[in-house]
């Protein structure tokens, strides 16, 4: 799934722990729900100033999914 | 009154060239040699100083204004309350040799997460990279109005942050889209600097990102009589052309 694929790879760009992103796939006939767990430590990372950073992460992710016409939201869970 | 800038290059010369740039109208200025450092990679000396305008006929406004000054001259602001205002800090070219390095190693893996063809085209410029993704056969990585790209964007800017610590200076571009849409940019500015010029009123003009303000703030600086600043937060900062 490149939804997947794509928020993992970015997910540990963003990161100091790579190791410890995880991501969790929930799956239904209208949308993707991909959770995204990270260190603690890098929940600032992957969310930014005002959200900035959470709301790009996003944006792309939905790009990715779109190209499998895939609906897909980003939960970012610490 | 005093406004200081900042200046840094290869010889203390060049530091104070950079730094002066913007205080041309001042008739004295007081330098303050803040430290030196030699490069242990290119051995390179960098030297930062700083340069403070004893008698400085630019008016308060103005200091609004200095985030567009040429890429040489950091303003001293504080990053952590003027997040959007961030005009380029001067960069060597190892440095920004890396940086497009990295950008590229995000940009290649982000296709290939994606699963998209194409290639990338690096372009080195005094003060920023260009990466542009090229061949790739669909609009996939620019998006609605250039969303996708905004936020890659954005993206590779925090990746680089973290990995060097500094603000980086890579442009990304994709299929050319930012190349058009500058065009377009400069078009628009061209018709506003007219118009402030007939009418004298102030024009704001539509939000842009760090390097379209920079091309934009050229143009108007070499406009007699106007002068232009930003406004607003990004992703909507915008640029206003006013007369001096």
């Amino acid at each position: 799934m490149r939804s997947e694929d794509v928020l993992e790879f970015v997910a540990k760009q963003l990161v100091d722990h790579p190791d410890e992103v995880r991501i969790e796939v929930d799956e239904d006939d209208r949308e993707t729900v991909l959770e995204l767990h990270v260190h603690e430590e890098d929940l600032g990372k992957v969310i930014g100033k005002r959200g900035r950073t959470a709301k790009a992460i996003r944006t792309l992710v939905k790009a990715a999914g779109a190209l499998d016409d895939e609906n897909v939201t980003v939960e970012i869970v610490d | 009154m005093g406004r200081t800038v900042h200046g840094r290059g290869g010889t203390l010369q060049e530091a104070l060239d950079a730094a002066v740039r913007d205080l041309l109208d001042t008739d004295e200025v007081e330098v303050r040699l803040e430290g030196d450092q030699v490069d242990g990679w290119t051995g390179v000396a960098r030297i930062d100083i700083e340069v403070t305008a004893v008698s400085d006929p630019a008016d308060d406004a103005e200091d609004d204004a200095s985030e567009e000054d040429a890429a040489a001259v950091e303003a001293s602001e504080e990053e952590d309350e003027q997040p959007a205002s961030d005009e380029p800090p001067l960069v060597s070219p190892q440095d920004l040799d890396e940086e497009a390095d990295a950008a590229a190693d995000f940009l290649e893996g982000l296709l290939d997460a994606m699963d998209l063809p194409g290639d990338l085209r690096i372009k080195l410029h005094e003060d920023h990279a260009e990466l542009e993704g090229i061949d790739i056969g669909s609009g996939a990585l620019i998006g609605r109005r250039g969303q996708t790209l905004d936020a890659i964007q954005e993206l590779v800017r925090c990746s680089l942050q973290r990995q060097f610590q500094r603000r980086a200076r890579v442009k990304i571009d994709a299929e050319g889209y930012r190349s058009r849409r500058l065009e377009k940019l400069v078009e628009k500015a061209d018709e506003a600097i007219d118009a402030v010029l007939d009418t004298g009123e102030a024009e704001r003009l539509e939000p842009m990102d760090v390097f379209e303000r920079k091309a934009i703030h050229q143009m108007v600086a070499e406009v007699d009589g106007l002068t232009s600043r930003s406004q607003g937060r990004e992703p909507a900062r915008r640029v206003i052309i006013e007369q001096e």
